[in-house]
């Protein structure tokens, strides 16, 4: 008896032993990072690294200043923008027709997803690249946004489908019943009681976007660069400049912890689904 | 009549697809079409564009370099994916012992996932740089390195397993620790009752109903790592030499620095098949798995 | 207002069964029809294709003497209460109860004073600004009934509405439905498998099973004529006590012969419990002699007594007042049936037999 409490003790500590070593094995690179984007150039290059030092924004200002970084920071707020509101257009009636309706080849088409899901970038990346040569889509927001909303669809169908199951299909019946549409369904209850389900939906395809980058640098040059791309600039002179480096670095992760912070459960919930899904 | 109703219904559920269609059509059934036949040519961007047959296909198969690509294309997807696999879930298991509210802990281990691969890779340089980084100062307090990391054909591929490690760990702890706390609690507390130790609970109980999920996880990560491109093209951008050289980054090589679009789609098409097939293989042995 | 009927009706699922085949019903102008059966009768979907919920697969459904096989659901003017209520969770009860009226671009004048009409008859004023998640489940199901009643239906449709009430609220609203409906006279279709809410209810009953009528007729008609070995079996609780003719005849201490002649060879006979008498046989009545009490379950009101006969037979007698308690287990009572009383049916066809019916009368 004696032992097993005892165990129990030692087992319960060293879970929060555990934990705790896994947070800070999480946080502190971010952390770490964050202290080297405040330090002056001269701290940010000391040997020893330095713990303690007087923080500056100089990093902050000069990058905020430089030519383009302002830009892709803008460019990826546009093209999540127009991402979103595209795949929530296409991803919408399709969930509802592949949970409600009645379709031959149904199952077709969620296999069909999840194959387009699978395959890698390039492999659409560079057939891309001359279609949008041809027809004026590269280096636009658009012609990024329709890859982007193209790649999170899979996903997107996927989440609001396992939303929209959960509604009682009596309540489709009911409505068929008052002189509803398939459409009106759709807009009129579907996607009010959804709500919830729509936002953690953007929220995991605005996180998805924003951070992509195989498709951005295949398919931009200048005009539509995207944040990851304004980051990757300062790749090559990076062991001169780390102040630089690691503001633009904190700069492109600021959206995403907001999103974090205001929807964990959410985040949660998609992630699971996706992969209960996939 | 009543078949006339039928195909009406089902023409109104067509439209609502039909979007979803267009956009597959136009992102899976172009490229891989487009990608089979440049395959088969030696097109370079520009005018040249003659048909080879399967030329390009024979010579990356007889090229070396082709297959230290592919092997570290695949030594990388086994190493990461085995790692976060077991530190994700062991973290998870760990957490749900606690029996406290773990959201904020549950946020603060996100943390990563949050964070886009281009940046992860560039906050990584900062980290591992071996004269002024934080990795070799710390690691030294242990009497270990310093180490080249990135530098150095020996460690660079390590470094980068080790921040793919970090970065998606916690996409396998979020979802083993939902399905941790959605398992059924009646078996559980039966067992108890008839004095199972914790030990035996978890191996005999709650891991055979995970099991399922868990290799879907599994599933997910390996595809993921397998088109690993982000982490390796910020960091090493392949080298030294070819240590770190993945497929992606090879293709992206191929088709934007040597201009030999025909050698990347060849490379694509086969890179494709390969993840089709592990795909498969591994979702078939999910369905022996969940049948069992 | 409208009469609903069914012409050859079958019903066939995408590469499966026939779960209906040639069903004719007629349910009549303003009439509450009670569709009746065991759980796969196809009670349901009988109710749903005349919802539009189902297609028909061949034969005509005609409402108000239409053929309406090829409207939609909308197009039809009937209402439907599910047995889940199926309340719109995302509206308010007034959006629930004005929904259709806006689908069918009502005058925003005319939808008020109708929503305020219905919620008056329903006593569901103080309730029009909550949305379904915060209503119990009778309000709940009143505002399925007042958005059914909202737009004036030709017919109104019941799948099972009471099923998810607990037992008290359940008898409140079957006397409230039934109610309702004979103030607005309008025909109503009302799927349970409940039997008391069917007798109860019901201006008719319609007894299915594996997607055939049975029998239709008045509640009473269904207990005291079934048509059929299956109605007979079905409606009453507990069963009919059904017997082959041999073996209750070879129960019985008395000489027969002239009943074992007239029935045919096949036939089985069958007596509700409240007809078992557990006294001692006067004339015009069968005896069935000493039988032991096996099983007594008081219901307080009343008391269901398991007796098995010398012969074997086992008999189920419903017996009430004082005599219960002078009953008690392993006791030998005298068990008779008045001849009247018992049902005949030939086991071949499973018809009621209805020369023995009326000569035993």
């Amino acid at each position: 008896m004696w032992r097993q409490t005892i165990q129990a003790r030692f087992s319960k500590l060293w879970a929060y032993l555990f934990t705790g070593s896994m947070i800070l094995f999480s946080l502190f690179p971010v952390y770490w990072v964050l202290t080297v984007s405040l330090k002056s150039k001269r701290d940010s290059l000391s040997n020893p690294p330095l713990w303690l030092f007087e923080p500056v924004t100089s990093s902050y200002t000069k990058i905020w200043n430089h030519d383009t970084f302002k830009d892709t920071f803008f460019n990826s707020i546009i093209i999540t923008l127009i991402g979103i509101a595209l795949s929530l257009a296409i991803a919408l009636p399709t969930a509802y027709a592949l949970v409600r309706l009645r379709l031959r080849g149904k199952n077709l088409v969620g296999i069909w997803l999840i194959l387009a899901y699978m395959l890698p970038e390039f492999l659409f990346v560079l057939p891309m690249f001359s279609l949008y040569q041809w027809t004026g889509l590269y280096d636009t927001h658009l012609g990024l946004a329709l890859m982007y909303q193209v790649h999170v669809l899979p996903l997107s169908i996927w989440l609001l489908s396992s939303f929209f199951r959960e509604i009682n299909p009596a309540i489709d019946e009911a409505a068929r019943i008052e002189g509803c549409s398939n459409w009106q369904i759709l807009t009129r209850i579907y996607i009010p009681c959804t709500l919830p389900g729509l936002v953690a939906t953007a929220i995991l395809n605005a996180i998805w976007i924003w951070n992509e980058l195989a498709i951005a640098l295949g398919l931009t040059f200048s005009n539509a660069q995207t944040v990851t791309l304004g980051v990757t600039s300062f790749r090559g002179y990076a062991a001169l400049d780390w102040g630089a480096m690691t503001a633009a670095s904190i700069i492109a992760i600021i959206p995403m912890l907001l999103f974090a912070a205001v929807a964990q459960k959410h985040i949660v919930k998609g992630l699971t689904l996706g992969a209960v899904k996939g | 009549m009543a078949k006339a109703l039928q195909t009406l219904g089902s023409l109104s559920a067509f439209w609502f697809i039909f979007p979803c269609l267009l956009t597959l059509i136009f992102t899976s059934v172009y490229p891989v079409s487009f990608g089979i036949i440049v395959s088969l040519t030696n097109w370079n961007w520009g005018n040249q564009l003659d048909y080879v047959g399967f030329e390009n296909y024979l010579n990356l198969l007889s090229d070396p370099e082709f297959w230290v690509v592919v092997g570290n294309t695949i030594t990388f997807a086994i190493s990461a994916t085995a790692i976060e696999i077991a530190l994700g879930f062991y973290l998870a298991v760990q957490v749900e012992k606690l029996r406290i509210p773990t959201e904020l802990i549950r946020a603060m281990l996100m943390l990563p996932l949050m964070v886009s691969g281009i940046v992860v890779a560039l906050m990584s340089k900062v980290m591992f740089d071996p004269f002024l980084g934080i990795i070799n100062h710390l690691i030294r307090i242990f009497g270990i390195g310093p180490s080249a990391f990135y530098g150095a054909a020996k460690t660079a591929m390590s470094s980068i397993v080790a921040v793919d490690v970090w970065w998606q760990t916690a996409f396998v702890f979020v979802i083993m620790l939902a399905g941790l706390r959605g398992l059924p609690n009646d078996p559980i507390e039966a067992a108890r009752v008839e004095g199972a130790s914790e030990f035996t609970i978890f191996w005999k109980i709650r891991f055979p109903i995970l099991r399922s999920l868990l290799l879907t996880v599994v599933i997910i990560r390996i595809i993921d790592t397998l088109k690993v491109f982000d982490i390796v093209f910020g960091t090493t951008g392949g080298g030294p030499g070819l240590a770190t050289e993945v497929v992606q980054t090879f293709v992206y090589r191929t088709a934007y620095s040597y201009q030999q679009i025909g050698k990347a789609m060849a490379t694509m098409i086969l890179f494709s098949l390969l993840i089709l097939s592990i795909s498969i293989a591994l979702q078939s042995l999910q369905r022996k798995v969940e049948s069992s | 207002m409208s009469e609903i009927r069914f012409v050859n009706v079958s019903k066939r699922y995408l590469d499966s069964v026939e779960v209906i085949n040639c069903l004719n019903l007629k349910v009549k102008e303003g009439e509450f029809m009670v569709l009746v059966g065991p759980s796969g009768c196809a009670k349901s979907t009988t109710l749903r294709m005349i919802a539009g919920l189902e297609d028909v697969t061949s034969g005509d459904l005609l409402i108000g003497g239409l053929r309406a096989n090829d409207l939609t659901p909308g197009q039809r003017n009937i209402s439907m209460v599910f047995q889940s209520y199926a309340l719109f969770p995302n509206m308010t009860v007034r959006e629930n109860l004005s929904f259709g009226l806006q689908i069918r671009k009502t005058s925003g004048k005319k939808v008020l004073s109708e929503v305020g009409r219905i919620a008056g008859m329903l006593g569901l004023e103080e309730l029009l600004d909550r949305k379904p998640k915060q209503l119990s489940g009778g309000q709940a199901q009143r505002v399925a009934l007042g958005r059914a009643m909202i737009r004036r239906p030709s017919a109104f449709l019941f799948d099972e509405p009471l099923s998810n009430l607990d037992a008290e609220l359940r008898v409140q609203m079957r006397s409230e439905i039934s109610q309702m409906q004979h103030e607005l006279e309008t025909t109503t279709v009302y799927v349970t498998h409940d039997q008391v809410e069917a007798m109860t209810m019901g201006d008719r009953i319609a007894v299915m099973n594996k997607g055939q009528v049975q029998q239709v007729g008045p509640p009473v008609e269904l207990y005291e004529k079934p048509a059929n070995l299956f109605v007979a079996g079905f409606i009453g609780s507990p069963r009919m006590n059904l017997h082959s003719k041999e073996r209750l005849l070879e129960a019985s201490d008395q000489n027969l012969a002239v009943l074992d002649e007239k029935l045919a060879k096949d036939t089985v006979l069958g007596v509700r419990p409240e007809h078992v008498f557990l006294q001692a046989a006067k004339q015009k009545d069968l005896s069935l002699g000493l039988g032991r009490v096996e099983r007594v379950e008081d219901l307080g009101h009343e008391a269901l007594v398991k007796l098995i006969t010398s012969s074997g037979l086992v008999l189920t007698a419903r017996i009430n007042g004082e005599i219960r308690h002078q009953t008690s287990l392993g006791d030998q009572v005298r068990i008779s049936i008045p001849f009247q009383r018992l049902h005949a049916f030939s086991s071949g066809t499973g018809f009621s037999v209805p020369e023995f019916n009326s000569f035993s009368r």
